[in-house]
């Protein structure tokens, strides 16, 4: 092979990059719901919501949305939340949501459920979400189904949000018996060191941003024992950070006979109400958060609980 | 890692090219043997334990069968006439000996890991039918990925070095790199020893045009499997698996697809093989040549899966037709049967052989074997009823490549191939019954509406795309069976037009292609076999 050659492949995969990115512009969705290509919806709601009307974001795996109800703690206390939880998600993506909901949010909370950092993210997933992020092409070629002439055009309006709040409603009832998983086994579970690197961004963004950072860790047999919350409170404790651990603090709350649609993995819309309401008091005691009841501004917030409770039964 | 995995494209292949490009000459052969273990480890640890014992198990015979045949020419350049007849006789049977050993051991090897379980549950069924308690519990060692293509190439060089094609004193190196190369190693081709050899161990230098046509092949392979059989594959899934649920229209449609998608798939991954290879200069044989255009099913199997085809036909086929046994009946049966009929029986006792044996090699399941047997049928019909139908179109003055006939013999074909296909994708021969009876018994146009056609996981957009690649890929096959040569004449064009074409294909892959969260990786479907 020859320089020559060698040059003339490098400005051919130069080119072919600089068309991906171009591309990136076409395929990504124009709005942020269904029939625009977005995925996660529910989550990416957070994107349609008013410009800084979100009191406190929750960031975290599917713990998040089974045991978080925005409109219960917004109807309890007046401050509003929104949880952009998606399932099995890694920390990388929590980060990722953090950053995006900033764009048009200042919440004076950040909730990081705990169940996440425990998720190792592996070269491979980190190469992937990078170049994804880099090149969203590649994340959203399957567009072309959706592709109109008005994706020539790259402005973005995200226009929709979740009526629930990122919340999902499980009524399901599947039980179990086993509610010993909290015993100390004087073990402490490492946080990998994939995650620490995301954890140390997200504590950088709530730094520069005047956010407080609260780990929460929700109850959960399947997902949680007493490793990880040494772990957590290990790593809370270093940097100071507020952490609690239902699990532990009110080992009580969940009746894991009625509160579970899977046997403990998480909790369900009863299971959630207890949740929620622990979580809310906590939050609105210990962090200032306004009351936007009665507010102009935020009447619709006021119209989704109404239709909330109808669902939410 | 599989090869239209991003780390091989992206990853591991630009570092096997760097590093081979900046070895020197004799150490280029080395970067690829280093490369292709590292691959294979990365597939299968036990697969590389595997495939470094049937390295050696071949040098050894080879080197041994050679050994045989110095010391034969030598006794017999010391030895008086009378008596070399009868030294060339025990040094052929020593040689027979030889190669039976190592083919024995391959063959033992390859049983270990495939075919175990199929033993095991056929003794056991004869145990139960004569009500015996005793019951084998013995199961497959394990199932490395690509041993029975492999084992294939194994056996063709020691059988090339006894019949005197190949010289047996290779070098290991030289060898182990001739049966590991990573391009090959998962679905084939199945190479020969003469066929890539020689350019795998010459450490060639890159070469700039073939680095092009390598990464053309490569991204056409892709487009094959990931535009059409991976976008195919939720419908093809549902219908084989949840037969019973639908209509036999639908499940003759689902057997068509999966025709379609079985195609593109093997003949993507050995186009990625192919072009893999082609980047550092190594001429791999071709696997598939147009083989929907095929007029008959012996046509079909020269065109479809074309190194397994050869091999059974160098090293099954013609050693049974052609043994002393087979000629005294050709020559018995020509007497009282004529020329045509004569002839007919001893080959088709080796066609019923090969058939037999090609069943088995792509599973062990009776399934596989109904499949042989059925190809057999149509090969053994054909070769017999030939000259009535060569007779009859004299008789009505039709050309024999009149198009006409020629688009009716194509059609003929496609369909025994469709139905063939069912029995072999069918998880069991009585599946494989079943469904084929709903088409003949429960066939209405009617279910193949919309409604039905689209619920499968492939959308209108889907269908859409898969038939305009589809067209796409006929005419590319066109013009390759009318011997033009495409890649050369997109050569030949300036670099702007050169270049527009290459990105318009990458950005058809890239976009239209069935990958990310939404879908399911599809892993390469002769790659068990």
């Amino acid at each position: 092979m020859k320089i020559k050659d060698v040059f003339k492949s490098f400005i051919f995969l130069l080119i072919l990059v600089l068309i991906i990115k171009g591309l990136s512009y076409v395929f990504v969705p124009k709005d942020n719901r269904v029939n625009f290509g977005m995925r996660q919806v529910s989550a990416n709601g957070i994107l349609g919501e008013k410009e800084n009307t979100i009191d406190v974001l929750v960031i975290g795996d599917s713990e998040t949305y089974s045991a978080i109800s925005p409109l219960e703690m917004y109807n309890e206390h007046g401050f509003t939340s929104y949880v952009c939880g998606t399932p099995a998600q890694r920390l990388y993506d929590s980060y990722n949501f953090l950053i995006k909901a900033m764009d048009k949010q200042k919440p004076k909370v950040v909730v990081l459920e705990t169940n996440a950092i425990y998720r190792a993210t592996s070269v491979y997933e980190f190469l992937i979400a990078n170049v994804v992020k880099l090149f969203p092409f590649f994340d959203y070629h399957d567009r072309w189904k959706q592709l109109s002439f008005r994706d020539l055009d790259a402005s973005i309006n995200y226009t929709y949000t979740d009526p629930n709040k990122g919340f999902k409603i499980n009524s399901n009832v599947v039980p179990e018996k086993n509610w010993n998983y909290m015993q100390d086994i004087h073990e402490v579970s490492e946080i990998p060191e994939s995650n620490l690197k995301y954890l140390k961004e997200i504590r950088k963004i709530c730094n520069d941003n005047d956010i407080k950072l609260v780990f929460l860790s929700t109850p959960s047999i399947k997902n949680w024992n007493y490793a990880k919350y040494e772990g957590i409170k290990e790593y809370a404790t270093l940097n100071q950070i507020d952490y609690y651990d239902i699990n532990i603090d009110k080992f009580d709350l969940v009746d894991w006979m009625r509160d579970t649609p899977d046997k403990g993995d998480h909790v369900n819309l009863r299971g959630a109400k207890k949740v929620t309401k622990y979580v809310g008091n906590i939050l609105s005691d210990n962090y200032n958060l306004p009351d936007h009841r009665g507010d102009k501004n935020y009447e619709s917030w006021d119209k989704d609980y109404k239709e909330y409770i109808k669902k939410a039964k | 890692m599989r090869y239209f995995d991003w780390y091989y494209l992206l990853a591991f292949l630009p570092i096997v090219i760097l590093g081979y490009f900046i070895a020197p000459k004799k150490l280029k052969p080395f970067v690829l043997l280093l490369a292709s273990y590292v691959y294979i480890f990365l597939l299968c640890g036990k697969l590389l334990v595997y495939i470094v014992l049937a390295t050696l198990v071949i040098y050894i015979i080879g080197k041994w069968l050679e050994k045989l045949k110095a010391k034969e020419t030598e006794e017999l350049e010391n030895i008086e006439k009378e008596r070399k007849k009868e030294i060339k006789e025990l040094y052929n049977k020593k040689r027979k000996r030889v190669l039976i050993l190592g083919i024995f051991i391959l063959v033992l090897m390859l049983t270990m890991t495939k075919y175990l379980d199929f033993i095991s549950i056929n003794i056991n069924n004869i145990l139960s039918l004569f009500k015996v308690n005793f019951r084998v519990r013995i199961s497959n060692f394990l199932a490395p990925l690509g041993i029975s293509f492999y084992t294939l190439s194994a056996l063709s060089y020691i059988i090339d070095v006894y019949r005197g094609k190949v010289s047996g004193n290779n070098k290991l190196p030289k060898l182990a790199l001739f049966l590991a190369f990573f391009p090959q190693i998962t679905e084939g081709p199945i190479a020969r020893y003469d066929d890539i050899a020689d350019d795998l161990y010459s450490g060639k230098p890159l070469e700039y045009k073939n680095m092009c046509f390598g990464a053309q092949r490569i991204v056409y392979g892709l487009i094959k499997k990931m535009v059409i059989a991976d976008r195919l594959n939720p419908f093809v899934t549902t219908i084989f698996s949840e037969y019973y649920n639908y209509n036999g229209a639908m499940i003759l449609l689902g057997v068509i697809l999966y025709v379609v998608q079985l195609y593109m798939d093997f003949s993507g991954v050995i186009d990625i093989a192919i072009g893999s290879g082609e980047i550092f200069g190594v001429r791999m044989p071709e696997n598939f040549r147009q083989p929907f255009f095929s007029r008959s099913i012996s046509d079909f199997w020269s065109r479809w899966h074309i190194t397994l085809g050869t091999w059974f036909k160098d090293y099954i086929f013609y050693p049974i037709s052609l043994c002393k046994t087979s000629r005294k009946m050709t020559s018995a049966f020509r007497k009282k049967l004529g020329n045509h009929l004569g002839p007919i029986i001893p080959g088709s006792i080796a066609l019923l052989v090969v058939w037999f044996l090609n069943g088995l090699w792509h599973g062990a399941g009776y399934n596989y074997l109904f499949f042989g047997m059925y190809h057999f049928t149509f090969i053994f019909l054909g070769n017999l009823f030939r000259p009535l139908f060569l007779n009859l179109y004299q008789k009505l003055k039709i050309d024999i490549n009149n198009k006409f006939l020629v688009v009716i013999e194509v059609i003929k074909t496609t369909i025994i191939v469709i139905f063939g296909e069912l029995f072999f994708r069918a998880s069991s021969l009585s599946v494989g019954f079943k469904m084929f009876k709903r088409i003949f018994t429960d066939f209405s146009f009617r279910a193949l509406n919309l409604k039905n056609i689209l619920g499968l996981g492939v959308d209108g957009h889907d269908f859409m795309i898969v038939i305009v690649t589809l067209i796409i890929i006929f005419i590319i096959g066109l013009l390759k069976e009318k011997k033009v040569n495409i890649r050369e004449s997109i050569a030949s064009k300036p670099i702007v037009v050169r270049w527009i074409i290459y990105y318009a294909l990458i950005l058809f892959l890239l976009i239209f292609g069935a990958y990310g969260i939404q879908y399911a990786p599809v892993d390469p479907m002769y790659a068990n076999f």
